[in-house]
């Protein structure tokens, strides 16, 4: 089931109105067996989440039936970031996809929390706990 | 998440404002680490809201320097201060919501106005905003139709739509009880603590400033007449900071509302 997938590397200025921005946010992709381990690198943040967004749908058209999003190398997540797993997390619920979450940084972890979405995301310590809750 | 990696949120140097020829603030001067809250005391009129507007940029000093996150704004030209204003975020002392549109569309408008966020993107974030401030579930509302408690964190939900790391709030618990103030004061402290952005809140409410504070700033007349943590403060022997916290506070809940929160109550047409 499981297509070749883009590898997005985003490293570039974006412009927004008329501020300049510089942002970067890397996302590469392997496979660990069948389950299509995502790592993302930078900031998720208004600028940057539309990419992690198109990224995802491709995810969710394509049905992906496990997921692991590994944060190891979030340093910062904003709210537009929050809606963007939101929504995937509901594109999933049709097709019953399982998602997780790993290693995300203590304050990463507290914008999850703050608004009590670590009751919805299975958030993981480390990538082996993820891939095992998501072989469960 | 910023270009701009100063330990300092703010760092105000010799500010001086005229109205005419009336001083409003004279010689103002102090820092504000990252990650901490600042409160800022003090009288009507002693220019409390004034300080706040320059902070924001709507106001020049007619001297002084400004720094807000590592620039200093008054050396900025609109373009520059758009991408300066773009990192922090202000609650208004009277909510300012727009009446006309509900409460999701009010928090969601900083979201839409910012050019980046697709709808479906807005709706979400706002729930979340919601969420934090306590009114999951009210997006469908007008202002008209929620308590003025609820408009404030309606208020504070839209200022925290972007992520600001700096966020300054202009009396953000006057007219409000003992109870709801509690809820607002927390919601800053977990902003602060847990998110780690930085807060400048203008407030006569003294049970609500020692709760927050990790700096105060006392005006009087335009002028500090006293800065430092809330323990220095607490043991300023300046008969005038003396009766301002002792005149304003009635123990750790107040039982009576502060003297303007009640004559503003009371003429209130609301
Ligand atoms: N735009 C203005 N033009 C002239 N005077 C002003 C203006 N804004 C404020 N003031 C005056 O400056 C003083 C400080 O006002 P303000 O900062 O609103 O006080 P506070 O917020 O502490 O109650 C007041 O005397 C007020 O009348
Ligand atoms: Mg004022």
């Amino acid at each position: 089931m499981q297509q070749p997938v883009p590898i997005q590397q985003q490293k570039k200025l974006s412009t927004l109105g008329n501020l300049v921005t510089s942002y970067h946010m890397e996302i590469s992709e392997r496979l660990e067996g069948e389950i299509p381990v995502v790592t993302i690198k930078g900031d998720i943040d208004l600028e940057s989440s539309p990419k992690l967004r198109e990224f995802l749908k491709t995810k969710s058209s394509s049905k992906c039936a496990k997921l692991l999003l590994d944060f190891a190398g979030v340093s910062y997540i904003d709210s537009s970031g929050l809606a963007t797993l939101i929504e995937y997390f509901q594109a999933t619920q049709p097709f019953k996809g399982k998602l997780a979450l790993s290693s995300l940084s203590p304050r990463v972890r507290n914008v999850f929390e703050i608004v009590r979405l670590e009751q919805i995301f299975s958030l993981h310590p480390d990538t082996n706990s993820a891939l095992a809750a998501l072989n469960s | 998440m910023s270009e701009t990696k100063s330990t300092h949120a703010l760092e105000v140097r010799g500010l001086v404002k005229k109205f005419g020829n009336r001083t409003v603030l004279n010689d103002i001067s102090f820092n504000l680490k990252r990650g901490e809250i600042l409160v800022i005391m003090g009288g009507s009129g002693c220019g409390k809201s004034t300080l706040l507007r320059h902070l924001i940029g709507v106001l020049k000093p007619n001297e002084g320097e400004i720094h807000v996150l590592g620039t200093d704004i008054t050396k900025l030209d609109d373009d520059g201060l758009a991408k300066v204003r773009r990192r922090f975020a202000m609650m208004h002392q009277f909510g300012a919501l727009l009446n006309s549109l509900t409460v999701g569309q009010n928090v969601a408008l900083p979201l839409l106005e910012s050019g980046n966020v697709s709808e479906s993107i807005a709706d979400l974030v706002v729930k979340l905003k919601l969420e934090l401030v306590g009114l999951t579930g009210f997006e469908h509302l007008k202002p008209s139709e929620i308590s003025g408690g609820m408009r404030k964190r309606v208020g504070m939900a839209r200022a925290l739509a972007l992520d600001p790391e700096l966020l300054f709030c202009d009396e953000p618990t006057s007219g409000l009880d003992p109870v709801m103030t509690a809820v607002i004061d927390q919601l800053t402290l977990d902003m602060v603590h847990k998110l780690g952005i930085t807060a400048v809140v203008v407030t006569h409410d003294m049970t609500s400033a020692f709760r927050i504070a990790n700096k105060m700033i006392m005006l009087f007349e335009g002028q500090i007449i006293a800065q430092g943590s809330p323990d220095e403060i607490r043991n300023n022997p300046d008969p005038r900071l003396q009766q301002f916290i002792k005149g304003e506070a009635d123990g750790p809940i107040p039982l009576k509302l502060s003297r303007d929160d009640y004559i503003k109550r009371l003429l209130s047409v609301d």
